[in-house]
């Protein structure tokens, strides 16, 4: 017993704690200069839709459809793309990662301003440790995004969630802009944050930002035992952190463009756990560092040639903590320390006009220090080179994509595992049929494949150093459509997305008589539909409506075993029906907004019973905004209601949320 | 469906036995205590604990009835009887008089039931600091219930009212299994996580003890030397029987402590699991092999005869289905009463698990689900 407990719980202390681990971030690369114009049109016009021109699915959400909106969080943001699956275990301080099309979370790269940021221990990123305060776009993109001058790692992912920072950009002729924000709510949440952006002579600017967040988070639930319904407080889920961003733009003479980022992240918080019937002792708590440095040079130096180079150290540290007698001292201490060294460079060439290739080579060495037991402190060196073409006519846009991987590992005791060569394809394609329509159709096959974590190799009995890596196979086949029907609608957007994805050779823990060992043995096949709906119509009087909605349909089922029980079963927390919808109402008295996430029935467990039966739910928020300009001044004044019907649900088994709940925001740009 | 089925099943079984209660002579003393209960369950009964998977509050208890009449089957008694969950990590269940009690390890709190399941009473460990580190297994005697838990403690409980009356702190680290003979309490202590001040990394200490505790003075009378890392303890014919989960043996490995020969402990073999019955040891070695993919358990089925102490390597299973030769097995137990033998096999937290049931003659009786996963421990009336 002790044995296979130890296990479990190792496996779900492994993934709350050691997975929240690591982020590494760098500048950003060409999207950079296309946010910039986004935001510009944004600024100065109408709303943008979604893109639809795009050979591959990709989402966005700007920071002001997020703040009128209601999101809370990146992970509250992430969970509103079609096809994501965003597991949370509740409250600002737990756990969440991103899922795309059911792929599993380390299938998912998560870049920080074009950067890929990377935990080698645990796979998984938790995205709940990003902080919205400087963001200025997110963007979910099923296999690559459309720029071709990005790192060989973003190539290599199945899904990549990209969060973009907000450069700096100056009004009334100004040299320096400052934003001081205060954010209050419910469960004692208070979080100041500072900008100051400054332009130095007329080719570099910098930005400087602190968020500072705390709360309590002891938020009340209603706890069901069968004829005993309690209302409890989910105790030990406080919060402290610190995060810390400057930035360096320096926008060189002859089209080249030097960006310096230093980021730095503290936390400390209590991890709640499970709730427990009968048991509420919770003792267990997780500090987090991390600090890294970055440079990317780009450089175009013709219409045919353009460069693009990133460095990066990364630096992430964790403690988990717990107490109690079962511990010897009744102190439990958990250390691991991660470096990551990273650089890429890209070149493009356009050796005529409508074809483009590119090259993208990254070599990263990554490195855990850690107290697990029996932890050989390995180091892993990996080489990506990716080379991508693209071919584009007036109607027709194809692209194609080779990666090559070579991953090898050494260890301070033990077998070191096999070397990794691989080579994984990608193919898109992109047809407007119709010269004068905004239709697309689109096309695309990835492959692509997620190497084995530090953990699923090395964990104490548990890991196993002979697994391969796990591979991904995605289909996509979509219409897109925009127009606008009369002169006040600015576009009526719709995409429509059906895939299918496998997921053969899947890391799981296959158990044994006692103790469970990591093996490829999982087969999962996954077969989904995306629908996407944005509308925006600006009326007379300064109003504005904007409209959006996604819904998706998936079956993602177990194919590993036609003897086992869970044979096409759907895989846990997996449900078949999910969808959003949001209405911005812009006036020139108050912006409001109102969205809705709905979630189907899910499995918590393999088997597809009733007893593992979670139920559905609609989470609702209503946000009111008013902005106000005072001389050259701007406060904006935002109020937010979060699950209005206090809506008691789950998102995983056991980790309930938060029910009804506020936050009032004020923010001063001066 | 199957449940609406069973439902009718079920209710049909309260209507008759309302009928037989009715017809019964009020003289005889009823043979369970079945008060409050909102099933009427025949005479033949064997309740299983599911330890359910941790931190998911899924363990339960089903009812089995192993002989004539009606329910056959009831899966999660223990929430229909009392409505509300039995909690986390099902540890360890025993029978004491007419009374069944229940360590569940991760809600931390033991419960004492009926012999229809209804709840008679319950304690609560986790508001107690040397409780805090999580109850494990139980033994009962002279109106006492004795409990260990993680963090090195026994605490000896009143089995009528659940009261801790006393508690023998310090007894090493995470102790696990408990047996009772001859007035003393074997009780297992198996490992401690630790720092190793050469690297700095955790490591697990593994203890070679099980200590013996008078339990008249309940003070701690002896500690022996056993195999590393003992966890199963078992009293039969006299005799204790351990299995200690030695990682760096080729099996687990069973011992057998005699009281009689001043506790001395001899090694009888390799096994990962055990039940004693019918003066016999049964015993499975399951073995996995990690070289082939996927990894493939082997369960090597033998029996210990207790009186002559002889080992029998040939499977003590005449027909058993093919796939229990490659299952997890998680327990085995024996009925005293018919002297059956139950095999229940985890498909952890993947499925419900499965019993299977076979003669004391090694036939085999059929198969069932278990109404929940992990089977940990079963006890039988009748």
């Amino acid at each position: 017993m002790i044995l296979q407990d130890m296990c479990v719980r190792c496996l779900v202390v492994g993934a709350v704690a050691l997975s929240c681990f690591d982020i590494s971030a760098a500048d950003s690369d060409s999207i950079t200069g296309k946010v910039h114009q986004i935001e510009e049109v944004t600024v100065t016009s109408r709303r943008m839709p979604n893109k639809v021109a795009t050979a591959v699915p990709v989402q966005t959400l700007s920071i002001e459809d997020m703040n009128q909106t209601g999101v809370q969080s990146v992970a509250d943001a992430v969970r509103r793309f079609a096809g994501t699956n965003v597991r949370d275990y509740g409250g600002i301080g737990g756990l969440k990662t991103v899922s795309v099309r059911n792929m599993g979370a380390a299938h998912t790269a998560v870049s920080y301003d074009g950067a890929p940021v990377s935990n080698c221990q645990a796979g998984q990123i938790d995205i709940g440790r990003f902080s919205l305060d400087n963001v200025g776009m997110l963007s979910l993109a099923v296999g690559q995004t459309e720029d071709m001058l990005q790192s060989a790692r973003l190539y290599a992912s199945a899904a990549v969630l990209g969060i973009t920072t907000e450069r700096p950009h100056f009004d009334w002729g100004r040299n320096a802009s400052f934003r001081v924000k205060m954010s209050g709510g419910s469960f004692g949440y208070v979080s100041p944050s500072v900008r100051w952006w400054q332009k130095i002579g007329s080719r570099v600017t910098t930005s400087l930002d602190g968020t500072f967040l705390r709360a309590d988070g002891n938020y009340p639930f209603t706890l069901v035992n069968g004829k005993d319904v309690t209302r409890e407080r989910r105790n030990n889920s406080a919060i402290d952190s610190w995060h810390g961003e400057a930035n360096v733009y320096y926008d060189m003479p002859g089209d080249g463009d030097l960006q310096v980022k230093g980021y730095y992240f503290y936390s400390r918080r209590g991890l709640p756990g499970a709730i427990v019937l009968y048991n509420p002792v919770s003792t267990e708590q997780l500090w987090d560092k991390n600090a890294f440095i970055q440079a990317k040079y780009r450089k175009r130096f013709s219409r045919r040639w353009e460069l693009q180079a990133q460095a990066r150290y990364n630096y992430g540290w964790n403690k988990d903590t717990e107490e109690g007698p079962q511990f010897t001292g009744n102190h439990y201490e958990a250390l691991h320390k991660q470096n990551e060294y990273y650089m890429s460079a890209t070149g493009l060439y356009r050796p005529l006009d409508n074809v483009t290739v590119a090259l993208a080579q990254d070599g990263v060495i990554n490195t855990l220090e850690s107290t697990m037991v029996g932890c050989p402190d390995p180091t892993r060196y990996t080489s990506l080179t990716a080379l991508s073409a693209r071919w584009q006519q007036s109607l027709l846009t194809v692209n194609g994509t080779l990666v090559g991987t070579y991953i090898t590992e050494r260890v301070k005791s033990g077998d070191r595992p096999a070397d990794v060569k691989r080579l994984a394809p990608s193919l898109s394609v992109s047809v407007k049929p119709l010269a004068d329509e905004m239709l697309y159709l689109r096309a695309m096959y990835k492959s692509t494949f997620r190497v084995p974590t530090f953990n699923d190799l090395y964990y104490d009995r548990l890991g196993s150093r002979v697994l391969r890596p796990e591979k991904a196979d995605e289909f996509d086949l979509g219409i897109t459509w925009s127009r606008s029907f009369f002169p006040a609608m600015d576009y009526f957007s719709v995409t429509v997305d059906a895939y299918y994805n496998d997921v053969t050779d899947k890391i799981v823990a296959f158990p044994t008589t006692y103790a469970w060992r990591m093996i490829n043995y999982g087969k999962v096949r996954v077969t989904g539909l995306d629908f996407t709906v944005s509308t925006a119509v600006s009326l007379p009087k300064g109003i504005n409506v904007i409209l959006n909605g996604s819904y998706t349909w998936q079956k993602a089922i177990d194919v590993t075993d036609k003897e086992s029980r869970n044979y096409k079963a759907q895989l846990p927390y997996t449900p078949e029906h999910s969808g959003n919808a949001s209405a911005i109402i812009e006036t020139p008295w108050v912006n409001v907004g109102y969205s809705v996430v709905a979630v189907g029935m899910r499995y918590y467990m393999s088997e597809n019973i009733k007893a593992n039966e979670i139920d559905g739910y609609a989470e609702q928020t209503l946000t009111l905004s008013k902005d106000l300009r005072l001389n050259r001044c701007e406060l904006t004044l935002r109020g937010e209601l979060i699950n209005i019907a206090d809506v008691q649900y789950d998102v995983i088994k056991f980790y309930p949320m938060p029910g009804r709940s506020w936050r009032l925001t004020g923010i001063f740009k001066f | 469906m199957k449940m609406r089925k069973f439902y009718l099943a079920m209710a049909a079984a309260v209507v008759l036995g309302g009928v037989f209660t009715s017809c019964s002579s009020d003289d005889d003393e009823p043979k369970w205590n079945d008060e409050g209960s909102d099933i009427s369950l025949p005479e033949s009964r064997m309740f299983i604990l599911n330890e359910g998977t941790m931190a998911s509050n899924n363990a339960s208890i089903s009812f089995y009835n192993p002989g004539e009449g009606e329910p056959k089957f009831v899966e999660n008694i223990f929430f229909d009887q009392n409505e509300v969950s039995l909690g986390d990590c099902g540890q360890s269940m025993i029978k004491y008089g007419k009374n069944i009690y229940v360590a569940v390890y991760g809600s931390n709190y033991m419960v004492k039931l009926n012999t229809a399941c209804v709840q008679q009473a319950r304690t609560v460990f986790s508001s107690d600091p040397d409780l805090m580190g999580g109850v494990r297994y139980i033994a009962a005697d002279n109106g006492f219930i004795y409990a260990s838990f993680y963090g090195g403690v026994v605490a000896k409980i009143n089995a009528e009212t659940l009261e801790v009356v006393d508690k023998l702190k310090g007894l090493g680290a995470n102790l696990e299994g408990v047996a009772i003979e001859n007035g003393c309490l074997y009780v297992a202590n198996s490992y401690e996580r630790t720092t190793d001040p050469e690297t700095g990394k955790n490591k697990y200490n593994y203890f070679k003890d099980v200590f013996v505790i008078d339990l008249d003075t309940f003070k701690k009378k002896e500690t022996l030397e056993v195999e590393q890392n003992p966890n199963v303890l078992v009293e039969e014919d006299d005799k204790l029987f351990l299995i200690s989960w030695n990682y760096g043996r080729e099996s687990y490995v069973l011992q057998m402590i005699d009281p009689a020969a001043g506790n001395k402990v001899s090694e009888i073999g390799y096994a990962t699991n055990l039940a004693a019955g019918n003066d016999m040891l049964y015993l499975v070695d399951s073995r996995t092999d990690y070289s082939v993919r996927p990894y493939v358990t082997t369960n090597t089925f033998s029996t210990y005869d207790i009186k002559s102490g002889k080992l029998n390597n040939t499977t003590f299973l005449k027909d058993a289905p093919a796939e229990l030769a490659t299952a997890s097995v998680y327990m085995m137990t024996v009925s005293e009463y018919t002297g059956d033998i139950y095999v229940g096999v985890t498909n952890y937290s993947a499925s419900n698990g499965t019993m299977y049931r076979f003669k004391s003659d090694g036939s085999f009786v059929g198969k069932f689900d278990c109404g929940g996963q992990n089977p940990r421990a079963a006890v039988f009336f009748n």
